[in-house]
């Protein structure tokens, strides 16, 4: 097969996971207990038959549930995710505002993750069996075991609570307006619009839920990138360089590493998929206005557009990244384009 | 010229090497001794030499809340009906009377009335004088009756939760000229003043909102066949005001409202009364008690808009913050089913008097929600200070396990099984976990030989659903009034027809109860009118298809330089006396 009926196939497949996806999350939430219209109507209201109708009709509650499904994939097809019974506005509208804020920190957090966990990986394999390794696999052990409330809420507390040195929850201080937005993304806008004082403010306050959020994926990058950087360096052709005289750092930077690091990326990359369903608890715990947090509340509510537009966005990043590993697997590997 | 010996020269970069090391060591334990020092130290700050809490501007007042979540979701008095967005609501919209005093939320004063209501002979006519002179910001537009008429028409057919308020007391509504409105009734309703400090009756500019393509068309014709109306027309001006617009007279205009960030406030300055003491006031997006109170504490906000009652202690001990305390009209109540099908053992009056006899009220207001509630409480479902709560009080329920169990064992209904819902990770008001209020409430019950009570923990959502629909045998639940009237408890909690909400959860209500609750609202006489609630609260006491468990105190830790500021039942903060010390 060819690489582009390859990818062709990919995408067909990418496809119906994403019905299947439409479906199963669609059924599963009509299917909890519960009202949504009692978190958004009073009980006065909620006793009159009349309002009750008007409301249950302005949601789409009135029609049988796979006639709802099927109002609601038109919907989609039209680009129209509804309106959040729990915020009263159009989920499109919450999604457009928060999913550039999700992806901001994401950033950030893949960003500590590479520029934390890639030396310690190396350390640790060059290092092997002495004390940098022993620290490095401590570090990689609380990236990955520590539970994220609780690494949010020790940050907090010593670093904005009792130092002072980092500021609390939110994006921005108070009273600061972010510059026009472009991109929805606050630094990158800041950076666009020249306007230093908000760039500085918007890093400070991406400091700690970076360091949170990216923490576990942090800890798999350090310990993927020993595994296989500790395989690579029992490699012959490591052998053969080191026979060639080179000196360890360019035998480690310029051979080992460079294999090494291709089981490292792949994982980088599912993780950000991850990183992204992750932000949960971190936007929770630090007021930060994304798909997490709004996530959190739809479910809270019974929020049927509110959690289906959430999972869609988190469906999609899903199936695009995996859509990208598998394409530059089978790139890179001809065999996996057969099978 | 002399040229150190290749020896020495190994030995320094040896040393130099060493120095590094050290040097890095060194500055590593320093910096964990200092991060460790000053994180274990007893105040914020101590790690930065000589910092102390930061201050914000003394013209800005900054108050963190859950703004993102479902507490503020309009700022509209036409769709307003969400609770902690009326402090806002309350500096940008006006209504026609107001209860200024926090402590007295049944007291009333005109605001935007020049005068009390003038009442007809036959009470059926009420006019209302209009205070001259006042302006709404942005347009500057003189207020008018017809404003008023507006207001109230669009916010009858926008047909929002507040709607109610505009269609369930008077007939018409009237200009009569620029500054008099007049209200026809079928019969007058004694908590007219109570009912017309309700935010939605606030008014708006209709010339603004009309130019914003705001629309207080009926939602039905002449012949009652459904017509587009406001609840479909009003959009454009619901996304006007959605994008930090606002047309009222209060101190304070909108400014910005970003759902996800923070709301702000600044100041009128063309407004009718004295212009406010702060430039600015921010609510500021912290969803988090305990964030609320570390930003409190480092001096990032001025007020938290939540509290852990477990964490006022060590607010009261700091000299730097203060706890702002008021009285509440909110309740926190024991439902229990009156029917057989659903209530089981409980449909029996004895059965339910014996719970009322055995909880332990002094250890729930003193250890579950840490002296932050009245004390003594409510005897029944009418806060305090509302008209009959305090004379009622002498029949209320104390603790009395001697009397319990002789209820219980009087009732004839053997030994017993209760199930006892709640919501699972909710808080009750006031800030309780309500999981250890169902355990206090479990191990006071089962104080009862006989009794055993079984928790049943639910889905919040899923809990009041259930609830609503009638099928929990016993349960939980807070309640909050329409406006500060006891009509607005009585009527929900005793009356059997539509408008007894809560009663019709637990299947209770007579006629000779409707038959006092319809006097009650109509009763001009205060004496009479007090008469008829007192003896509708003493039913419900004798018959305990309901229980207090306490009515919470409002707590909100601020800065020492906060002044003026108070919980208030209706507007959850009165903010209009606010000012900040530098």
């Amino acid at each position: 097969m060819g690489l582009w009926g390859f990818v062709a196939r990919r995408l067909a497949l990418s496809v119906v996971v994403l019905a299947m996806v439409s479906v199963g999350t669609f059924s599963l939430a009509h299917a909890l207990p519960g009202d949504p219209l009692s978190s958004v109507i009073s009980e006065r209201q909620a006793n009159n038959p009349e309002v009750r109708a008007a409301f249950e009709k302005r949601w789409g509650f009135d029609r049988p549930l796979p006639v709802q499904y099927l109002y609601y994939v038109r919907n989609l097809l039209r680009g129209d995710l509804g309106e959040s019974i729990a915020k009263r506005r159009p989920v499109s509208d919450e999604l457009k505002q928060r999913v550039p804020a999700t992806i901001e920190l994401t950033l950030f957090a893949m960003g500590f993750a590479v520029l934390v966990g890639v030396p310690l990986g190396i350390v640790s394999a060059v290092r092997h069996d002495r004390w940098p390794d022993h620290l490095a696999r401590f570090l990689t052990l609380i990236g990955t075991s520590v539970p994220v409330f609780w690494l949010g809420l020790l940050l907090l507390y010593v670093f904005f609570y009792r130092l002072q040195w980092l500021p609390g929850p939110g994006r921005l201080d108070v009273g600061m307006r972010p510059p026009a937005t472009i991109t929805g993304m606050v630094t990158l806008d800041a950076l666009l619009a020249r306007d230093w004082d908000v760039l500085g403010t918007a890093l400070k306050r991406l400091v700690l839920p970076a360091i949170v959020l990216g923490a576990y994926a942090m800890g798999i990058v350090a310990r993927m990138l020993r595994s296989s950087l500790l395989s690579a360096l029992g490699d012959d052709y490591v052998r053969t360089a080191r026979a060639k005289g080179l000196v360890e750092r360019r035998v480690v930077a310029g051979h080992a590493l460079r294999n090494a690091l291709i089981p490292t990326v792949t994982v980088l990359g599912l993780t950000v998929a991850s990183l992204l369903a992750g932000a949960v608890l971190t936007e929770t715990i630090f007021s930060w206005p994304g798909v997490g947090s709004f996530a959190v509340d739809a479910a809270l509510k019974l929020d049927y557009p509110g959690l289906l537009g959430v999972t869609l966005v988190v469906a999609v990043v899903y199936v695009l990244v995996n859509l990208l590993v598998d394409i530059v697997y089978g790139i890179l590997d001809p065999r996996i384009r057969a099978a | 010229m002399t040229h150190p010996r290749p020896n020495d020269r190994a030995e320094r970069i040896a040393l130099e090497r060493l120095d590094r090391r050290r040097l890095i060591r060194t500055a590593v334990a320093l910096g964990a001794g200092a991060t460790t020092a000053a994180a274990l130290a007893g105040r914020p700050g101590a790690g930065a030499a000589g910092r102390t809490a930061r201050q914000t501007d003394p013209t800005t007042l900054v108050i963190a809340d859950a703004i993102a979540g479902e507490q503020w979701l309009y700022m509209d008095p036409g769709r307003f009906y969400e609770i902690n967005s009326a402090a806002a609501m309350h500096l940008i919209y006006e209504t026609l009377y107001h209860a200024p005093d926090s402590s007295r939320p049944d007291q009333f004063e005109p605001l935007l009335a020049a005068a009390a209501p003038q009442v007809s002979a036959d009470g059926r006519e009420v006019t209302i004088p209009l205070r001259p002179g006042v302006r709404f910001h942005n347009s500057g537009n003189e207020m008018t009756a017809e404003d008023w008429v507006f207001s109230w028409t669009r916010l009858a057919n926008v047909n929002g939760n507040g709607a109610f308020l505009a269609t369930s007391y008077w007939s018409d509504v009237k200009a009569v000229d620029p500054l008099t409105l007049r209200l026809t009734f079928e019969r007058g309703v004694a908590p007219l003043q109570a009912i017309l400090s309700s935010l939605p009756l606030a008014v708006m500019d209709s010339k603004v909102m009309r130019e914003q393509g705001a629309s207080d068309a009926p939602n039905v014709d002449a012949a009652g066949n459904p017509v587009q109306g406001a609840q479909e027309l009003d959009t454009p001006a619901q996304d006007w005001l959605d994008a930090g617009n606002s047309a009222g007279t209060g101190p304070f205009r909108l400014a910005v409202w970003d759902r996800s960030t923070e709301v702000v406030l600044e100041r009128h300055e063309e407004y009718w009364g004295t212009p406010h003491a702060l430039e600015r006031v921010i609510w500021t997006n912290i969803a988090d008690a305990n964030s609320q109170l570390q930003a409190v504490q480092t001096g990032a906000i001025d007020i938290a808009y939540s509290v852990d009652p477990d964490a006022v202690a060590q607010v009261e001990a700091d000299p730097n913050l203060q706890v702002i305390s008021g009285p509440t009209l909110a309740i926190e109540y024991l439902a229990m089913h009156t029917s057989e099908e659903v209530g089981g053992p409980l449909a029996n009056r004895q059965v339910r008097q014996a719970i009322g006899y055995a909880i332990d009220y002094a250890g729930i207001v003193n250890d579950v929600i840490t002296g932050g509630a009245e004390n003594p409480g409510p005897a029944t479902i009418v806060p305090l200070p509302l008209l009959g709560s305090r004379e009622a009080q002498q029949y209320a329920y104390t603790t009395d396990l001697a009397r319990a169990q002789e209820l219980f064992d009087g009732s004839g209904v053997g030994p017993v099984e209760i199930t006892f819902s709640y919501g699972s990770g909710d808080t009750g008001v006031g800030g309780v976990d309500l999981e250890t209020l169902a355990a206090k409430l479990q191990a006071d019950l089962q104080r009862i030989n006989g009794l055993t009570l079984t928790l049943n923990p639910m889905d919040p959502e899923t809990r009041i659903t259930e609830y609503r629909g009638g099928k929990l045998q016993f349960t939980v639940s807070p309640w909050t009034p329409d406006f500060p009237d006891v009509d607005s408890y009585a009527v929900p909690f005793a009356h059997s027809g539509d408008t007894g909400t809560a009663a019709r959860r637990v299947g209770y209500g007579t006629p000779d109860l409707d038959a006092i609750l319809d006097a009650g609202l109509y009763e001009l006489d205060p004496a009479r009118r007090a008469q008829l609630y007192l003896d509708v609260q003493r039913r419900l006491i004798e018959d305990a298809p309901f229980l207090i468990l306490y009515q919470p105190l409002d707590r909100k830790p601020a800065s020492a330089a906060v002044q003026g500021v108070a919980p208030h039942s209706i507007y959850q903060l009165q903010l209009r006396n606010a000012s900040k010390t530098a």
